[in-house]
């Protein structure tokens, strides 16, 4: 038994503890990428931020935009009642006018 | 040197420093084994981002300290969702520890720390049992030499005013 600050640890014990450090290289190796992986791997992530912020954006945009009221019916009537007051293009028949 | 050749020697070099620094922290065996297999794999997975910068011990070291540090703070959240305090729980792991093979004195030192904030508990433990100097301390944890110095004496100071306080009971 090896003992250290009032702990102690059987023999051997770190030996062990290492051969199963070790092998985390070999049941974990999917994250150490090729070398062509890692070039590229930085293009991808640039990109995919770009088509991110481009949705995020027109998103908020959709969201805060202030939608567009129908104003045709009301901007008629306005056109009505210059008709009627001024008459521009004197549309009036004669003989709805008063005759003095 | 390749990543595998990388991971063998940090393996040889450290695991066993490793491994006494994870179990100070989370006082089990069995604890201080998961953490070395976490802090392992971590290393391993940040292996190629390592550029040779910093110390190999340094960039280890920060990634065991941080992996450390980590786990403590989710068994903290645990413990409290179920309403208790992981101190105590720490308390109860050194009271029942089977591999625990000292004095009296030493089981209440370990139980001291326990009473200690975060910082000043890396430091007492990296200093104290590591015996790490306080340059490669502040690489490890970004802070400066005077920094760690004060906290050190602040921590040795609470450490001892909790002992004698503890020795002061047992008289009475």
């Amino acid at each position: 038994m090896a003992k250290k600050n009032g702990i102690k640890t059987p023999d051997g014990y770190f030996d062990s503890l290492q051969s199963r450090l070790i092998s985390i290289a070999d049941t974990a190796p999917s994250v150490h990428k090729t070398g062509f992986v890692r070039k590229v791997a930085p293009y991808f992530a640039y990109a995919a931020s770009l088509v991110a912020a481009v949705l995020l954006g027109s998103f908020i945009l959709r969201k805060t935009a202030v939608p567009e009221v129908d104003n045709s019916a009301w901007e008629d009537n306005l056109v009505a009642e210059v008709l009627m007051s001024a008459d521009p293009y004197a549309i009036v028949f004669e003989s709805e006018t008063v005759n003095p | 040197m390749d990543a595998n050749e990388l991971f063998q020697r940090i393996v040889k070099e450290y695991s066993e420093r490793i491994w006494w620094t994870a179990r100070r922290f989370v006082n089990s065996q069995e604890d201080a084994d998961d953490l070395t297999q976490d802090i392992f794999l971590k290393i391993w997975t940040a292996l190629p981002s390592y550029r040779g910068e910093a110390q190999l011990f340094t960039w280890v070291y920060r990634i065991a300290v941080n992996e450390a540090m980590d786990r403590l703070r989710r068994e903290k959240v645990r413990a409290a969702l179920r309403f208790a305090s992981l101190d105590a729980e720490m308390e109860r792991r050194i009271d029942n520890d089977p591999w625990f093979d000292g004095t009296p004195a030493e089981r209440s030192l370990s139980k001291a720390i326990l009473a200690l904030p975060e910082k000043q508990r890396q430091v007492f433990i990296l200093r104290y049992y590591d015996e790490m100097p306080y340059e490669e301390m502040s690489q490890i944890l970004d802070t400066s030499v005077g920094a760690l110095k004060a906290s050190y004496h602040i921590a040795r100071e609470k450490v001892e005013a909790i002992l004698k306080d503890e020795a002061a009971g047992l008289n009475l």
